[in-house]
C-alpha cells in the first residue's frame, strides 16, 4: 500500500474526533446546535475518503485490479 | 489505545485528577467544569493523535489501519453520552433548588428537630461583620444599636432525637471578634454522622455595618445599613434593600439577585436565573450566565453587562431594560448603548446618545424618540430592523440589505437601489450624524417621525426624571404616566 494512502487513512479517526469534538463545542458554546451540525461528519468522512482515492490513483496500477481495488 | 499512544496514559490522568480535586477540594464545580469544556477533550484527544500519527509517518514506523481503533471510538462514544448527560442534567438542575433534591434515606426516614438560637455582641457603630452560615437563611437588618443581636434557630434534620441534640452543641452558634472583624459563625462543618443541618438567622447589625455572607445553600437578605455588602456563596438567592454603600455578589448558583435603593456600586458575578436591579445611584456590573430574566430600573451611573452571548453597554437608564433569553426591551436611556449579541429580538425607545447595535440573529425595533439625534449603528445578520426617527431629525443614512427589502418612508426625494437579491438607500436630511443600519437577510423599514402607530407612544415621551424637557402633550385620563408593563411583540 502506498505510504501516502497509509497516512490519509490512520488520519481517518483522528480528524473525526477532532470534527466531532469541534461540533460538540459549537453545539455547548453557539447557538449551532449538534442537531444542525452534524452533516458536517458526512462532509468530512467524504473528504477523507475523496483523499483515500486520491493516494490509490496516484499508485502505479496493478495489473491485477485494473480498477484500483485492494 | 494503539500502542505507544499518550493518550491512555492521559485519560488516566485526567480522571484520577478530576476526583482528587472533588475530593480535596468539595467546594470547586469539578463536575461543572467538566460539563462544560469536555468536549474540548475530544478535540485534544483527536489533536494528540493526529501529531502521533505524523510523528509515526515521519520515523518510517508502521501505521496503524485505524487511527482511532473501535475501541477507541466506543470510549469516546461513552465520554460524549455522559459528558451530554451531565450537561443537560446540571442545565436542568439549574431550574431547581439544588438541596431539595436528594434521595438520601435521611430525607425519606429522618425528622426535623428545632432548637432555638440566640446572641448578643457589643459592637462600635461601624463594625466589619462576616456571617458564615453553610446552610440556611439569613435576614440582615441595620438599626440604631451598637450591639449585634443573632436570633433564629438550627433545624436539624436526623433520625434521633438524642443525634440531633448531639449536633446542635457541636453546631453552637457563636459571635467572634477577629481582628476588626467580627465572625458570626453557625460551625455547621463540626456535625457528625449523617445530619442535615440548617441555620435560619435574623441579625440586627448597627446601621453602619458592613456585611460579608459567606454560605453554600441559603438565602441572604440584607438592608438597612450604610456600609457595604458582600456575598459568597454556591447557591443563594440574594436580596438588598437601602444600602448606602456598595454591594458585591458572587455566586456559582442564584435563582434570584434583587438590589433596591443602593447608593454604592452594584458588582454581581456568577451564574444564576433572575436579576433585579433597582433605583442603584452607583455603577451596575453584571457579568456571568443568567438564564432568567434581567431587569434594571433607574440606574444613574453606566451599566456594564457581560455573559457568554451578549455584551451590553450604556452610560445611564432613566427607564427600564428588560432582558431574557432572546429579547431585550429597553427604554428611557442615555447612550452611547453598545449590544453585541448572537440572538435576540432588540426593541429600543426613547433614548439620546446614539446606539451600536450587532446581532448574528434577531430583530431591531428602535424608536429614538429625542432630538438631537447621535451615531447609529444598527447591524443584523438575519433579520428585520424598524427604525422610527423623530419629526425634524437631521441625519445622513446609509442602508444596506444583502438579501430583502427596504421600505423607505420619509420626507424628500430618497432613491433605492437594487443591489444583486438586496437592496441599498444612501442619502441625507439636513446635517446631522450618521445613522448605519446593515443586515444580511431581513426587511428595512425606516420611517421619519411617526411614532403613532406604536401601542407604547405614551411611554415613548416619559416625564420622568433625565429625561429632556420636550412639549409635554394632554395626557389622556386613563393613560399611565410611569413604568408601563412591557408589551410583548
Amino acid at each position: 500500500m502506498n505510504s501516502n494512502l497509509a497516512l490519509v487513512r490512520a488520519l481517518r479517526g483522528p480528524v473525526m474526533m477532532m470534527t466531532l469534538g469541534g461540533m460538540l463545542v459549537a453545539d455547548h458554546f453557539t447557538r449551532f446546535g449538534f442537531g444542525r451540525t452534524w452533516p458536517v461528519l458526512l462532509i468530512v468522512l467524504g473528504i477523507m475518503k475523496l483523499l483515500e482515492r486520491t493516494g490509490v490513483s496516484s499508485e502505479p496500477a496493478n495489473p491485477y485490479t485494473p480498477m484500483g481495488g485492494k | 489505545m494503539s500502542r505507544g499512544s499518550i493518550i491512555g496514559p492521559i485519560i488516566l490522568i485526567l480522571v484520577g485528577g478530576l476526583f482528587l480535586a472533588n475530593n480535596v477540594r468539595p467546594d470547586l464545580p469539578a463536575l461543572q467544569i467538566v460539563a462544560d469544556w469536555w468536549p474540548f477533550l475530544l478535540i485534544a484527544w483527536g489533536f494528540i493523535r493526529f501529531g502521533e500519527i505524523l510523528v509515526w509517518h515521519s520515523q518510517g514506523k508502521p501505521l496503524p489501519t485505524a487511527g482511532i481503533s473501535g475501541g477507541e471510538w466506543f470510549l469516546a462514544i461513552v465520554i460524549t453520552l455522559a459528558g451530554s448527560a451531565l450537561f443537560v442534567g446540571r442545565n436542568f438542575a439549574d431550574r431547581f433548588p439544588h438541596d431539595r433534591i436528594t434521595f438520601r434515606g435521611l430525607e425519606l426516614f429522618g425528622e426535623q428537630f428545632d432548637f432555638p438560637l440566640n446572641a448578643t455582641f457589643k459592637t462600635g457603630k461601624t463594625p466589619r461583620v462576616q456571617i458564615e452560615n453553610l446552610r440556611g437563611n439569613a435576614r440582615v437588618v441595620g438599626a440604631e444599636t451598637e450591639e449585634i443581636k443573632v436570633t433564629g434557630r438550627n433545624s436539624i434534620r436526623a433520625f434521633d432525637r438524642n443525634a440531633a441534640d448531639r449536633n446542635n452543641k457541636l453546631c453552637n452558634l457563636e459571635i467572634v471578634q477577629q481582628g476588626d472583624l467580627i465572625l458570626i459563625r453557625t460551625n455547621q462543618d463540626k456535625a457528625t454522622g449523617e445530619q442535615r443541618i440548617e441555620s435560619e438567622l435574623e441579625i440586627i447589625v448597627p446601621k453602619g455595618a458592613t456585611v460579608q455572607g459567606r454560605g453554600r445553600f441559603g438565602d441572604f437578605d440584607v438592608s438597612g445599613i450604610t456600609g457595604n455588602v458582600d456575598v459568597d456563596s454556591d447557591n443563594a438567592g440574594v436580596r438588598v434593600s437601602d444600602i448606602a454603600g456598595g454591594v458585591r455578589v458572587d455566586l456559582r448558583r442564584s435563582d434570584h439577585v434583587r438590589a433596591v435603593n443602593v447608593k454604592g456600586n452594584v458588582e454581581i458575578r456568577g451564574r444564576g436565573s433572575d436579576v433585579e436591579l433597582e433605583n442603584i445611584e452607583g455603577t451596575v456590573a453584571l457579568n456571568g450566565s443568567y438564564g432568567g430574566e434581567i431587569t434594571f430600573r433607574r440606574i444613574a451611573k453606566p451599566i456594564r453587562f457581560e455573559s457568554q452571548n451578549t455584551n451590553l453597554r450604556l452610560e445611564k437608564l432613566a427607564g427600564s431594560i428588560q432582558m431574557s433569553h432572546g429579547e431585550l426591551v429597553a427604554e428611557d436611556f442615555t447612550g452611547p448603548f453598545t449590544l453585541r449579541s448572537n440572538s435576540k429580538d432588540v426593541e429600543l425607545r426613547n433614548f439620546s446618545g446614539g446606539a451600536d447595535i450587532q446581532l448574528d440573529r434577531g430583530d431591531l425595533n428602535v424608536r429614538p424618540g429625542r432630538l438631537p439625534l447621535a451615531v447609529m449603528t444598527l447591524n443584523t445578520r438575519a433579520g428585520n430592523v424598524e427604525l422610527v426617527l423623530p419629526e425634524k431629525s437631521q441625519f445622513s443614512l446609509s442602508a444596506e440589505v444583502d438579501k430583502g427589502e427596504i421600505d423607505l418612508n420619509l420626507p424628500g426625494q430618497w432613491r433605492v437601489e437594487e443591489e444583486g437579491k438586496g437592496q441599498k438607500v444612501r442619502g441625507a436630511v439636513g446635517t446631522g450624524p450618521s445613522i448605519t443600519i446593515l443586515s444580511d437577510r431581513g426587511e428595512l423599514r425606516i420611517r421619519h417621525g411617526a411614532v403613532e402607530t406604536s401601542t407604547r407612544t405614551d411611554v415613548t415621551f416619559s416625564d420622568r426624571e433625565g429625561a429632556p424637557p420636550a412639549p409635554k402633550a394632554p395626557t389622556p385620563p386613563e393613560a399611565p404616566k410611569k413604568n408601563l408593563p412591557v408589551v410583548e411583540q
